[in-house]
């Protein structure tokens, strides 16, 4: 006997008649056992869920904003309801600890977010394991933030310091697993990007390498050691010369023992797992800390005058080591959930009308750039950061002077055009573009571009795309002006696209953009371009630096070829030093006459400029160039 | 929704069930189609409009067939109405932004401009239920299949949730009976749950865990040789039994309310050679492809040279069909050649003479070799991950995470491979020798849905 009707390929099975009483007891068992489980637990879930975890700071705005825009139609709302159910459910709770206790005892498996290393090390993996990306990425990225940050403090004559965090993954890189590269050339590359573009950087990796004591970071806590902090804060004052002798330090330095303090940052309760009080990985080894008496004075008072911008974890544990090897006590800016990066806003705000702080130092934690690079392809800023960009722009730009028209076809500046779905396929009106060829600069940012718009009405963003990285800035109703790195990695073939983007129908006028360089114009040195030569079959022109000027890690060389954008081929630019040897080499395959060039010459900082050569056997034999200065980016 | 999730085990399935057997038996095609527009529209309700002008226009173009039909004329307009609708709209969703990527590159190669368009989501399942619907209007005017009776029944027919996504694909003659009138018992419901509690525990403890190498596998560069070879079986295990759970659990959420799926796998890694395979591995769309396609063309009728360009013709659209890349039109062809070539061999061969065991593994390691071209992002990247796998591209460094849970899911698959009965003998048995370890490999499948999170299935993509 079959069901119904037995066709071909179709599920089939014998339904007999009669069923023993085993058969009859099976079916039941595994249908009411069943039943019981999916039954018993959405019963359990619906009368008892558990309260719904309180959020603070950054997670609570980015979970009130989920919500709020939560919709049937998209998904949201459906993935909402889900993420709800599973941290509300209180069967979840109860199965799921007992076995990740099992499978980290027995199979050591973790979650999928983290690793298991060496010693029983826990790891985030998204801090640890990165999409290939140039080494020098996430720094170019911090610039592009932290730079208006020290702008608008050195407009108000306060000195920016960073502290940049190297990762946990780097730092104790022979605690991961064997397969982990936590590619360190991330956080090697910050310190000296950042310096390069006029940012102070204090380098701790090179510190933290060093050291031989106890570990700098806790072993099942995504968070540094209070070893670590005490490291950094001397390091800290050292830089700024501020570290003070043995007896004008304030506050006692103690270990204070064992602490077992459960912090937000623990990967074992990510685990859901309940790690023993008296195992060593759950404590703060070399658990330091800076006792202070009364008469050392109290943080707060507003009259400090160094300032630290913190992470909501350090709060007041790194204040009190950097007070320490200051000799005099910081102000503190730190809350919980908040990146240190607002926390400045805090503190100009908090000292409206009274004097600022001499010195802020901010911490910038590594992992929180590489966040920013994570996503490559497309890069927008996170909430609230935008606008501290927008109004600290570059105050010395120069302008690259470019014989490519730079507006798409049909648009004139200063005429109202509408953008959006109504008018637009792609939800989008491409502006200008910068054919490949027209451009070649050393991609550290060294080249922005200038935006003049103004919207109407309706939403729009900004968006400037370069190779693979895309930036993208909200528009603010009225006329602004934008600076927007470009960053690229062949900036030489690759086009450089200005696009305005409006989910819905929206009004902007274009009244000026180009590209321009943020170099301090008055420190411009000019080279004296010497006569064209054969170098080898190929024509070249050097370029020669009177008084072989001492380069700085901001020094930038800015060129224009002459001509009239015939495509060149490759050029390849040498920069020499004062021996007569070839210290940095750029090379450009697709490049036209005419073309700009703008390059970073920190990579040579200390040394002297004797000459820069151009090469190509496209040159022009009357002589390639038609300038060439040298300038450094944001003077004292 | 998905299966494998807590929204679709303890409120959708529990609430559809009691909502099912409570209605009269006359409602129950509506609520099952109400509730699988339910289930399709759970993270995009828009998509249901879609799958609704698909429904409404086939069953009017089936109507109007038969109508014509009894008039006289064939119909043949309608029919087409219906094939360039379904195809119609698998083209624009499945293969516009493929187009787009395709022209742009030719554009490129010649310093053109650069087509600028809006990139078009995939609905979900809308390879399956296209190709659902059309069979219905091809059948009817075949005269394979009488026109549906109701609205109401083709609403259920191209909804139906269990196979809605990611199939078997149900043919409409082998379902047309009992859509108004099919069989309900409590031994059907029982064969029902150890079918779908096998497919979850396929999926679960089995595809996603091996998942997890083959990821790391096909995203890594500089492999040792012998771990990409471990990467490849990885993902050779975790096709198979994340489609083949899929399907293990439609069937049995099929029988729960009465209905009888196509087999849609049938030991296919124990497949003697690459025709085996094709009558193994995905049933449903082997037979659709062969019905619908293969003999349209001619099939094996108009000689050898013939056959063959018709069956490589099959297999390359069938690639085609899994997704808009070149690497699944690559895996057609690649499959094409075999079986040109296995039908060019005969049973002549000397290969037929070795052992079934040797033939089952050469057979395997093709079907590897398929699936490299299957998973990688592109020809360049199956080529590379190739010549990582034969050694030609040096020694190599970078080794898997394997871990022992790894080694445990591997051995799990192997055996329930080529040691364990089938999920369809499992339950044409349904005893307790099999049915009480069943209980406790899903109750561990149940924990496991509690320890991780979002766990889609492959064959969504495709």
């Amino acid at each position: 006997m079959t069901t119904t009707d037995n066709m071909e390929g179709m599920i089939s099975f014998p339904e007999s008649a009669k069923r023993g009483i085993g058969r009859n007891l099976l079916i039941w068992f595994v249908l009411l056992t069943n039943a019981g489980l999916v039954l018993g637990t959405l019963a359990i879930d619906l009368v008892d869920p558990l309260e719904h975890p309180k959020l603070i700071g950054r997670e609570k705005i980015a979970d009130d904003l989920k919500r709020e825009n939560a919709s049937v139609w998209d998904g949201s709302l459906a993935r909402l309801f889900e993420y709800d159910y599973r941290i509300e459910s209180r069967v979840r709770k109860y199965v799921s600890r007992p076995y990740s206790e099992f499978l980290l005892e027995y199979l050591k498996e973790t979650k999928s977010g983290i690793l298991l290393g060496a010693e029983g090390w826990l790891f985030t993996k998204a801090r640890a394991i990165y999409p290939r990306m140039p080494d020098d990425l996430p720094a170019k990225r911090g610039v592009a933030i932290y730079g208006a940050v020290a702008r608008r403090l050195k407009s108000l004559g306060i000195r920016h310091v960073l502290v940049p965090i190297p990762r946990k993954s780097v730092v104790s890189e022979d605690l991961l697993p064997f397969w982990v590269n936590p590619d360190r050339c991330y956080d090697e590359a910050i310190p000296s990007v950042f310096q390069a573009r006029g940012l102070e950087a204090v380098d701790l990796l090179p510190v933290f390498d060093a050291w031989d004591g106890v570990t700098l970071y806790r072993a099942t806590d995504t968070h540094w050691s209070t070893s670590a902090m005490n490291l950094a804060a001397e390091e800290s004052a050292r830089f700024l010369g501020h570290l003070q002798p043995e007896g004008m330090r304030v506050g006692r330095l103690v270990d204070g023992g064992k602490s077992t303090l459960q912090r937000p940052g623990g990967l074992a309760r990510n685990l859901e797992i309940r790690l023993d009080p008296e195992d060593p990985r759950n404590f703060d080894r070399g658990n330091l800390q800076v006792i202070f008496t009364r008469g050392e004075g109290t943080k707060g008072s507003g009259g400090e005058r160094f300032a630290l911008c913190g992470t909501s974890f350090s709060t007041d544990t790194f204040e009190s080591f950097l007070s320490h090897y200051f000799g005099e006590r910081f102000g503190l800016y730190a809350r919980g959930g908040s990146s240190s990066f607002l926390l400045v806003e805090d503190l100009l705000e908090s000292h409206r009308g009274g004097p600022y702080p001499e010195v802020v130092l901010q911490e910038s934690p590594v992992h929180q750039l590489l966040a920013l690079a994570r996503a490559s392809s497309r890069w927008s800023l996170p909430k609230g950061w935008p606008g501290i960009i927008l109004d600290n722009a570059p105050v010395h730009v120069e302008t690259i002077p470019l014989s490519t028209h730079l507006l798409s076809k049909g648009l004139k500046l200063g005429s109202k055009f509408q953008i959006g779905p109504k008018f637009n396929r792609g939800k989008g009106r491409y502006l200008a573009a910068l054919d490949k060829g027209w451009l070649a600069h050393s991609g550290d940012g060294v080249v922005e571009s200038y935006c003049d718009i103004e919207l109407v009405s309706g939403e729009a963003k900004i968006s400037i795309r370069s190779g693979a990285y895309r930036f993208d800035v909200p528009l603010s109703e009225g006329r602004r002006v934008h600076y927007l790195p470009i960053l690229a990695d062949n900036p030489d073939v690759q086009e450089v696209q200005l696009s305005i983007l409006a989910p819905k129908g929206a009004e902007v006028i274009l009244h000026d953009t180009r590209m321009v360089s943020s170099i301090d114009i008055r420190t411009r040195a000019e080279g004296t371009l010497g006569p064209n030569q054969d170098s080898g079959g190929e024509p070249s022109q050097v370029v020669t630096f009177e008084g072989k000027p001492v380069l700085q890690r901001q020094s930038t060389l800015v060129m224009r070829l002459k001509g009239e954008g015939t495509e060149l081929g490759p050029v390849t630019i040498d920069m020499r030093d004062e021996s007569g040897e070839v210290c940095l080499s750029y090379q450009f395959d697709h490049i036209r006459a005419g073309a700009s060039i703008a390059l970073n010459l920190g990579k040579m900082h200390g040394k002297s400029l004797r000459s820069v050569a151009v090469r190509g056997a496209g040159l022009a034999t009357d002589g390639a160039l038609l300038n060439a200065y040298m300038c450094h980016v944001l003077a004292d | 929704m998905v299966f494998a999730s807590g929204v679709f085990l303890y409120f959708f399935l529990p609430v559809f069930l009691a909502t099912y057997y409570l209605a009269p038996k006359a409602w129950r095609s509506i609520v099952i189609a109400v509730a699988s527009y339910f289930f399709y529209g759970w993270w995009r309700p828009d998509f249901v409009i879609l799958m609704w002008i698909s429904t409404v226009v086939d069953y009017t173009c089936g109507k109007r067939i038969v109508r014509a039909n009894s008039s006289g004329s064939r119909g043949k307009g309608w029919l087409l109405l219906s094939v360039f609708l379904n195809l119609g709209l698998l083209a624009y969703f499945k293969y516009f932004n493929f187009g787009v990527d395709t022209l742009n590159s030719i554009f490129a190669q010649f310093d053109g401009p650069s087509l600028q368009f809006a990139q078009v989501i995939l609905p979900v399942g809308i390879s399956f239920y296209t190709f659902q619907t059309l069979s219905y209007t091809v059948d009817v005017y075949r005269g394979q299949a009488a026109p549906v009776r109701s609205f109401r029944d083709f609403m259920c027919y191209v909804a139906l949730f269990p196979q809605l996504v990611a199939g078997p694909i149900v043919r409409y003659n082998t379902i047309a009976e009992q859509l108004h009138s099919r069989t309900h018992s409590l031994d059907k419901f029982y064969r029902g749950v150890l079918a779908f509690q096998a497919g979850m525990v396929k999926k679960l403890l089995i595809a996603d865990v091996l998942g997890q190498v083959a990821d790391v596998a096909f995203a890594a560069s500089d492999l040792t040789p012998a771990h990409a070879w471990l990467g490849a079986i990885a993902y050779t295990f975790q096709i198979y039994f994340d489609f083949s759970g899929y399907s293990d659990m439609a069937i049995g959420l099929g029988l729960m309310i009465g209905f009888r799926f196509p087999v849609n796998f049938d030991q296919p890694y124990r497949s003697i050679s690459i025709t085996d395979f094709w009558r193994r591995w995905h049933i449903s769309l082997s037979s659709f492809l062969r019905d619908y396609l293969y003999l349209p063309l001619g099939g094996n009728r108009k000689g050898r040279i013939r056959t063959y360009i018709n069956l490589s013709m099959t297999m390359l659209i069938g690639g085609f069909w899994h997704g808009a890349n070149w690497t699944f039109i690559a895996w057609g062809a690649y499959q094409g050649f075999w079986l040109v070539a296995e039908r060019l061999a005969g049973r002549r061969p000397f290969y037929f003479r070795l052992p079934c065991a040797l033939q089952m593994a050469c057979t395997f390691v093709l079907v590897i070799f398929g699936w490299v071209l299957f998973r990688s992002e592109s020809i360049g990247a199956a080529g590379e991950y190739f010549s990582t796998m034969f050694g030609f591209s040096g020694a190599g460094e970078v080794q898997l995470p394997l871990r022992p849970i790894h080694g445990y899911a591997a051995l799990a698959g192997a055996a329930v491979i080529w040691l364990m009965p089938t999920t369809q003998t499992l339950m044409h048995d349904a005893k307790a020798r099999w049915a009480i370890p069943l209980q406790v490999a899903f109750w561990l499948s149940l924990v496991h849905l509690h320890y991780v999170s979002h766990v889609p299935f492959l064959y969504f993509q495709f």
